[in-house]
């Protein structure tokens, strides 16, 4: 039990530390196999994560290892866990990328999951306009290569 | 700001496009350029093929099956694939989502990736013959496809067949199918089934209404084991597709 007590400060772009516990620092598959190489410093910098997404990867982490850590009951716990996946995860698209690019880079592979399948779900049943629209993309087709692309999918499959 | 353009390429195709469910690629592809050319750099096959639809050939003709039973009170439904109703198709053979479709007049093969919409004729050198026995796979790890013909007049002998292994370009030894064939009284069909299993359906020349269905539980160049699939089938006339994703192919009737 000492080695789950103890504690990790990961050192946000802006400098700014933030302490887990070694269980919570674990989840971040990066941090884990720095520790494996023997890094024994108590302190890890995370560069090219700001404060605020590390403070939410770090609130998805902790959540995460809290529920693995119950015993019993786990199908409750697993539908909780689902439902705060779901809560977190609905945030508009500027903190979503962000929160998909951390989770690439320190290799949170639950967080990866969900913010790709939350875009995944977003572009489904979406008109190509609608598409552009939400993500900010500037169509850069020509009219013609666009009806060029259109027919070729036209006999694609049919929903 | 962070927008989806922030996205390492490789993320969006794998991690992304790859969740679209895939009749939702038209939209992926008509949004812009990029989009377009990332679709096209992949067969998206992988996580789609649990879309449950199938192919099936019926009537010389390619139809789409919607396997959900449950939502469909047990019928599947079935759809013309209506780009290439002006063709009339001998035989099917499908690898990593592409079908090899082998037209019944043998003027020429069509290459189809019905996940990208594309499609591609091979003509012959000098003409297919209607006892050319065709099958396409490619390199292990590598997406350039082969596609097997073998033009010497065949002699059916229905109770084995054989492995090509496309990396060496060379047969395996005969092995065997799970019954016995007397006189040749057996119609096969061989398939592949999710990444690694091989299927057989047949029918035998006195039963035909009935098709039975076998699979691998093991398979490799030198070795088969096969076991039964359930009670047989009532369904007759039609060469089943299975889902298959992985070059294993096989030939039929060697």
């Amino acid at each position: 039990m000492s080695e789950s007590n103890k504690k990790i400060s990961l050192i946000s772009s802006e400098g700014e530390a933030f302490e887990v516990s070694e269980a919570v620092a674990r989840e971040f598959e990066i941090v884990a196999h720095m520790l494996e190489d023997g890094c024994s410093g108590s302190s890890i910098p995370i560069t090219t994560v700001d404060s605020n997404i590390l403070g939410k990867v770090i609130e998805y982490c902790t959540k995460h290892v809290e529920v693995g850590n119950v015993e019993g009951n786990s199908e409750k716990a697993e539908k909780d866990l689902e439902e705060f996946d779901k809560r977190f995860i609905a945030v508009e698209m500027n903190t979503l990328f962000s929160l998909i690019l951390a989770a690439n880079y320190l290799n949170v592979k639950g967080l990866l999951n969900i913010g790709c399948q939350k875009v995944a779900d977003t572009i489904k049943d979406m008109k190509p306009e609608e598409v552009r629209s939400i993500f900010n993309i500037e169509n850069d087709y020509t009219p013609a290569e666009e009806e060029v692309v259109r027919k070729e999918n036209e006999w694609a499959f049919q929903p | 700001m962070k927008t989806i353009f922030d996205l390492p390429g490789e993320l969006l195709e794998d991690e992304i496009f790859s969740r679209v469910p895939m009749t939702s690629l038209r939209s992926v592809r008509s949004t812009c350029r990029k989009w377009n050319s990332l679709c096209k750099n992949r067969i998206l096959f992988g996580k789609a093929a649990a879309a449950k639809k199938q192919f099936m050939m019926m009537d010389s003709r390619i139809s789409l099956m919607n396997l959900d039973l449950p939502k469909d009170d047990g019928d599947p439904s079935i759809k013309q694939v209506s780009l290439l109703d002006q063709i009339e198709i001998s035989k099917v053979f499908q690898c990593n989502g592409l079908l090899l479709c082998v037209l019944k007049d043998c003027s020429r093969l069509l290459v189809w990736n019905p996940y990208l919409a594309q499609t591609r004729w091979i003509e012959p050198r000098i003409s297919f013959q209607s006892s050319d026995r065709f099958a396409v796979g490619h390199h292990d790890n590598n997406l350039n496809h082969k596609i097997l013909r073998i033009s010497d007049e065949i002699h059916p002998v229905t109770s084995f067949f054989l492995c090509f292994d496309f990396t060496t370009e060379s047969f395996g030894p005969l092995l065997p199918l799970p019954f016995q064939s007397q006189h040749g009284g057996v119609f096969t069909s061989l398939s592949c089934v999710r990444e690694d299993q091989l299927a057989v359906l047949y029918q035998h020349w006195e039963a035909q209404e009935t098709v039975e269905i076998s699979v691998t539980d093991k398979i490799g160049p030198n070795v088969v084991s096969w076991t039964k699939k359930g009670q047989g089938l009532s369904l007759p006339n039609c060469s089943l597709q299975l889902q298959i994703k992985q070059p294993t192919v096989l030939m039929e009737r060697m």
